[in-house]
């Protein structure tokens, strides 16, 4: 499988998880696969319990957004109507996507995920959800603020 | 610069941050621009960043905890504190000719496992926690 390819499969992961779409898990997710949230401190093994989790997930909880780019070795940002792809590892097996959501009560958060790919689908991913936040007046002199889309 | 050189670049870069800003961006280009996408931050060069961190209105410590990638792009997940009140650093740091050119970091605080879904999720162990974090 070429890194193109396997970079396509790791959208359709983000793509599943952000849209919890537990049927497009079933292709992408490897049978040994572990979810880690650092932050937490929280381990999910196998796809019968991120499914679950997924299913029983809290009405009015996290709404995904769209992946906003995935990255890669290959040094070049390839823009696409919805997001943009690169591949991260020479060897092929790691990417890191960040994209973005919004909770009901109107945070906006940053979801970094970094996956690690085994016999062609996402055997780990490990994530990191990063509110936003407003610019500190300190450093203003130093900063430019952009559109955080970019 | 093989990928060995990157990694003790890289682990030079943060054992030196917090202490000596000007050691730290030795590993950046000098139009090297640092992006904070939670804030829509954007830094341009190297001594404005030389400059923003050394007047950073805390004490930072910044620990690596997981290095991945390869060629040109790689990838840092660290544990970060500023006054000792540790949170989470993710950074992406992409190179040109041995240098970073461009570096996105997301900084992203702990919180409690929810017990809605504690019946399907593992606890981490702290061991557990850094053991998993190893390249």
């Amino acid at each position: 499988m070429t890194d193109s390819a396997l970079r396509s499969v790791f959208e359709r992961y983000l793509q599943a998880t952000n849209a919890r779409d537990v049927a497009a898990l079933v292709d992408v997710v490897h049978p040994d696969f572990e979810d880690v949230y650092p932050q937490s401190g929280e381990r999910t093994r196998g796809l019968a319990n991120l499914q679950a989790i997924i299913e029983h997930y809290p009405s009015g909880g996290y709404v995904g957004s769209g992946t906003e780019r995935v990255v890669g070795a290959e040094d070049r940002w390839v823009m696409t109507p919805a997001f943009t792809v690169l591949r991260i590892e020479g060897s092929g097996d790691t990417f890191t996507g960040v994209s973005r959501g919004r909770y009901p009560d109107g945070t906006e958060w940053f979801v970094v995920t970094i996956g690690q790919f085994r016999d062609r689908k996402v055997w780990r991913a490990e994530t990191f959800f990063a509110q936003t936040f407003e610019p500190p007046a300190w450093r203003t002199k130093w900063v430019d603020v952009k559109p955080s889309s970019e | 610069m093989d990928d060995a050189t990157i990694r003790q670049t890289i682990l030079d870069h943060y054992a030196a941050a917090g202490t000596d800003e000007r050691h730290v961006a030795e590993s950046y280009a000098d139009d090297v621009i640092l992006d904070f996408p939670q804030g829509g931050e954007r830094i341009r060069g190297k001594e404005n960043i030389i400059a923003f961190r050394s007047a950073y209105p805390a004490e930072v410590r910044i620990e690596p905890r997981r290095i991945t990638g390869s060629g040109g792009v790689w990838v840092i997940e660290s544990t970060i504190s500023y006054d000792g009140r540790p949170q989470y650093l993710a950074s992406i740091w992409e190179f040109r000719d041995g240098k970073v050119v461009h570096e996105t970091s997301y900084v992203a605080e702990g919180w409690e496992p929810p017990s809605w879904r504690a019946q399907w999720v593992e606890p981490m162990t702290d061991e557990a926690r850094s053991e998993a974090a190893r390249p």
